[in-house]
């Protein structure tokens, strides 16, 4: 199958009505075609390597130390929107022009590396602390061999933790935390050609194909790409989609459409998207008993890695079979089994003893939603700034995929596919919570169908009676729709990188844990007072206490630090554990966090350090730079 | 070995790749080099080639099926792999890179000496 964009000088020509203004169009017809001429081919090669190169140069300049509220942001030189500039100018040329597939993937490869390895190239160790957790259960893994699911939930999916355990051994590293770092590179580019399977299985506009995989690298500000079971079976759930899509398609259009379908068409009086058949593709059957079976595997491999990821991946598939796009009709019911299994027999402890918290918000939708939204606008000027821009960006992209639907609609027929499985995660909404993400998980479950939906908004739309169409976008389209996505780089800079100041530890926080666990042992209480620290890498079985997650927290910080009776608070919390000793770590990271969150300021957590430091119940043991660490004095019973 | 008439040297590229990670992931493993160099080969390998030996001997050509297939059956193994190595209480790296190479390595051979030249001589003919 020809993956290029085909030329621009070739047969046909359509009109668009987009707006109510209408523009003639170029059309061409899938493969075949001139191709660049050297010069242009030359400097298109050239540009997402010197985009490299600038971006690679700006990334060494940045002073994290001088960053605020508002993130990694402010703090990048004009050589990285330079660099994101040239490669958004050039990759719609291409797109114009019609670029060959190798010099488009490159255009994306490129990206996902300049977007989404920002963070990874700027900082010397993994941000988030839940990255420090996931080496940490890995690290269990490599030193007992074992999981031991009472010491939390991640021990009754433990298959990603197993993975990254293997990894590490075999590359000869002492743990996982240099693979975390770079883990969201890693995730973004070995999603490509899934992401990529899926977009080309939907439409055949190769046009649309490349513009929704630039859109999903744009608009995944979500943070979900580190290193992570979600980051691993996200992966497994668009490659599952892709070859399901690819190669077990139904002749939908033809004679494959269940009844209720075509009824359901009827009533609506819409026609489907003739596109949605997408290039039939010649698959033998060993190549199809082959797709089935990488499709199992991942299946198998997605339910003991992640709680949420089987149910979004049943959603989808389901959708797919019950609309008869795919004749894989066992597939649904072997996802349900093995999640149903793997919940009754390997995870009941952990469903047992959290079945209140797992289906008390069953159906509530509306509960659901505020956890997932409205508790998160709160913190400082700039973190509200940050989720506004994560709103709007959020809000953007499923206005413009609604857009790009009812152009599809009005001009070539119903995407019904795409849109169907748009919505499918949003059914997860109804479920629960998930601690307050699942709004969030659901956007990026649906994110590569919104993204495709997007693209048919940004581009002309081919005529219904046209099969394998793609319209040439004129000028004025193409400038805008590049600058509409250069802004969008631009938001999801603010949107993902908008917590960096809490979420980014330095090689001065990470030498106090370590130093913490010099002074501890296994008996020992570890406490701080937010949760954004770099621990758990090891030792993950210890005890570790965070203030801000006990019910004490508001009437704690209600009161100056300076205050009489906090620190005694603090002690006699601590006491209460019965470790034989405990230490409270402070670092820089916990007063970022605590400010931008609104669980604290700044201010408040600096001014605990200070009473700790003056208190006779404490007493320093160490102290660098970004971090203090103080142990509790007198028995500890 | 000569190659068989039909099969060009491009063909030769992938499997001596897969063969060659394989190798290095065992020789660096076993000698316990601690490099950057076998972090990255070690990445590439597991992310990658057992999957890919196998995707070319079933014959995916569509560039994106191939990546995905390969891709995804090498992190499905390799996670299965580990998993089952927790569960049953065998874990042992040695025997898990063993296993993979072998596998991988297999393909890569097949690959080139069985169903390459089925490819070759059937594109042959039909042209």
């Amino acid at each position: 199958m020809n993956l290029s964009i085909p030329p621009r000088s070739s047969r046909g020509a359509a009109r668009e009505d987009v707006l109510g203004v209408s523009e003639p169009v170029a059309v061409d017809m899938d493969g075949g075609g001139e191709k660049l001429r050297p010069l242009p081919m030359a400097v298109a090669a050239t540009v997402p390597l010197a985009s490299l190169i600038l971006w690679a140069l700006a990334v060494r300049r940045v002073d994290v130390r001088s960053m605020d509220d508002f993130g990694l942001v402010g703090v990048l030189p004009v050589a990285f929107f330079a660099a994101v500039g040239l490669l958004t100018a050039t990759f719609w040329w291409l797109v114009r022009r019609g670029g060959s597939a190798p010099l488009l993937a490159l255009h994306l490869v490129v990206l996902a590396i300049v977007l989404h390895g920002l963070s990874s190239a700027i900082e010397p160790v993994p941000r988030l602390d839940a990255a420090w957790r996931h080496v940490g259960i890995a690290d269990y893994v490599t030193r007992t061999h074992s999981v031991h699911p009472p010491v939390d939930a991640y021990f009754s999916w433990p298959g990603f933790f197993a993975f990254a355990a293997m990894v590490a051994r075999i590359a000869g590293l002492p743990d996982a935390i240099a693979l975390a770092r770079w883990a969201p590179v890693f995730f973004e580019l070995i999603g490509l050609p899934a992401l990529f399977l899926v977009m080309s299985s939907l439409t055949s506009d190769r046009r649309r194909v490349w513009v929704g995989c630039w859109l999903f690298l744009l608009a995944n500000w979500i943070g979900q790409d580190y290193f992570s079971p979600q980051a691993f079976s996200f992966f497994l759930y668009l490659a599952v989609l892709g070859l399901l899509l690819r190669h077990f398609r139904t002749r939908w259009w033809h004679d494959g459409r269940p009844p209720w379908i075509d009824r359901l068409i009827a009533r609506a009086r819409v026609r489907p998207e003739r596109d949605d058949v997408a290039d039939e593709v010649a698959a033998g059957p060993g190549m199809r008993v082959a797709t089935m079976t990488v499709a199992i595997a991942a299946c198998v491999a997605t339910v003991p890695t992640h709680q949420l990821t089987p149910f979004a991946m049943f959603l989808a598939v389901s959708v797919l079979v019950l609309m008869g796009r795919v004749s894989a009709r066992t597939l649904p019911i072997l996802i349900g089994v093995l999640t149903a299994s793997w919940l009754a027999f390997i995870a009941l402890p952990y469903v047992k003893g959290h079945l209140a918290t797992l289906v008390g918000d069953l159906g509530d939708v509306g509960e659901n939603v505020q956890a997932g939204v409205l508790e998160r606008v709160q913190g400082s000027v700039g973190h509200l700034v940050v989720v506004r821009t994560r709103l709007a960006l959020s809000g953007f992209v499923w206005l413009l995929a609604a857009f790009g639907a009812i152009r599809a609609t009005r001009r070539a027929g119903a995407p019904v596919t795409t849109v169907a499985l748009a919505a499918a995660p949003f059914a997860l909404v109804v479920a629960q919570p998930y601690g307050g993400e699942i709004l969030l998980r659901a956007y990026l479950f649906s994110l590569p169908f919104m993204a495709a939906l997007g693209a048919a908004a940004l581009l002309p739309a081919p005529r219904a009676s046209a099969v394998r169409e793609t319209a040439v976008p004129s000028w004025p389209r193409t400038i805008v729709a590049a600058l509409l996505a250069a802004g969008l780089a631009v938001a999801l800079v603010v949107s993902k990188y908008g917590n960096e100041n809490g979420e980014r530890f330095t090689l001065a926080e990470v030498r106090a844990v370590e130093r913490l666990y010099q002074l501890g042992g296994p008996r020992s209480l570890l406490v701080a007072t937010v949760p954004s620290v770099p621990w758990k890498a090891r030792h993950y079985e210890w005890s570790y206490e965070v203030l801000s997650e006990s019910s004490e927290w508001s009437s704690i910080t209600a009161k100056a630090p300076s205050a009489a009776a906090i620190i005694p608070v603090i002690a006699s919390e601590m006491r209460s554990h019965h470790a034989t000793d405990a230490f409270v770590l402070i670092e820089r990271a916990q007063a970022e966090y605590a400010q931008l969150l609104g669980l604290a300021s700044r201010s408040w957590i600096l001014g605990l350090e200070r009473a700790l430091d003056s208190s006779p119940l404490f007493e320093p043991v160490y102290r660098n730079l970004d971090a203090v660490v103080f142990r509790l004095k007198g028995p500890v019973p | 070995m000569r190659p068989h008439p039909f099969v060009r040297l491009a063909d030769w590229v992938w499997p001596a790749l897969i063969v060659c990670s394989a190798v290095a992931v065992v020789v660096l493993a076993a000698l316990d080099v601690v490099s950057p160099a076998r972090t990255a080969v070690s990445v590439w390998f597991l992310t990658v080639c057992p999957g890919m030996a196998w995707a070319r001997v079933v014959g995916f050509r569509e560039p994106a099926t191939r990546w995905t297939v390969a891709i995804g059956a090498s992190l499905s193994v390799d996670l299965l792999l580990a998993l089952a190595m927790v569960y049953g209480r065998r874990w042992s790296m040695p025997a898990a890179l063993g296993l993979l190479a072998a596998v991988s390595v297999a393909g890569a051979m097949i690959d080139v000496l069985v169903s390459t030249p089925r490819r070759a001589q059937a594109d042959g003919e039909s042209a």
